[in-house]
């Protein structure tokens, strides 16, 4: 529950006029990618999402300002985007700084095991995943 | 030539990133498990990176990634992935960079990718 309230906390507002959690994932991924790696395909399999929502989430980002896309010089089939001057100005308010500048907070003692526990619990499958679907369990 | 590190369990994967570097200021030293690769890094010859599949056989590469950041916290740690077993790439990545490994490629990915970014950290 704990870990559920510090989420909650860190994305204030759920208003559709806010950047969502999948929006910012997206400015964060653009914000540190070369312009080839920015497509709309490699952001869907670096989310582990299907393409629609990722399109939905790339076009307010575009209609707000923060993001523009222009044909891809690699494959004409598709745009590589990039994030414009506002972009850059909106990742510098991303809510996970203020998450960072927490546990950067804690005594190294309590950070580096917070640091073991927060890996360890995610790559610690869920109960009802556990020898679940083998397709979908094996790694690439 | 600056020894790099390149551990995967996918042959054909190390035998590409090797053949990518062919020519470069680059050494290949390869490991397709997490005991060779861990027994490249006793201390004893050292790198001037490291390029790590997140995934290595069943396991994943977090044994190895704690190892090369108590080592050394400033090796430049390039983790890769394509992702699977329940993982996002997103947490992969996130996973990494608290391991120390301060830099990701997606799988696939091409040469000049490779090359410029190791060109950058190394």
């Amino acid at each position: 529950m704990l870990i559920e309230k510090i989420v909650r906390e860190t994305y204030a507002s759920a208003r559709s006029k806010e950047t969502q959690p999948l929006q910012w994932s997206i400015l964060r991924y653009v914000g540190r990618s070369t312009e080839q790696e920015c497509t709309m395909i490699r952001i869907a399999a670096y989310l582990g999402l299907t393409h629609a929502p990722v399109v939905r989430a790339i076009k307010t980002l575009v209609k707000r300002g923060l993001m523009d896309q222009k044909p891809n010089p690699f494959d004409a089939r598709s745009h590589v985007l990039s994030l414009t001057e506002l972009g850059y100005e909106k990742l510098a308010t991303d809510p996970i700084l203020g998450v960072v500048e927490r546990i950067q907070r804690l005594p190294e003692g309590e950070r580096e095991f917070f640091k073991r526990l927060i890996r360890s619990l995610s790559i610690t499958p869920e109960q009802n995943e556990i020898g679940g679907n083998e397709k979908t369990s094996r790694r690439r | 030539m600056k020894r790099l590190l390149v551990v995967d369990d996918d042959r054909e994967f190390l035998a590409l990133v090797c053949k990518f570097l062919e020519g470069s200021s680059y050494d290949c030293i390869k490991a397709d498990t997490l005991d060779a690769a861990i027994k490249h890094v006793d201390g004893t010859k050292w790198f001037a990176g490291a390029l790590v599949d997140f995934w290595i056989g069943e396991e994943n590469a977090i044994p190895l990634l704690d190892v090369l950041h108590s080592l050394d916290p400033s090796l430049p740690v390039v983790l890769v992935s394509g992702g699977g077993g329940g993982l996002t790439l997103e947490k992969t990545q996130a996973i990494g960079e608290i391991s120390g490994a301060m830099y990701f490629l997606q799988k696939p990915f091409r040469k000049a990718e490779l090359v410029a970014l190791l060109d950058q950290i190394t």
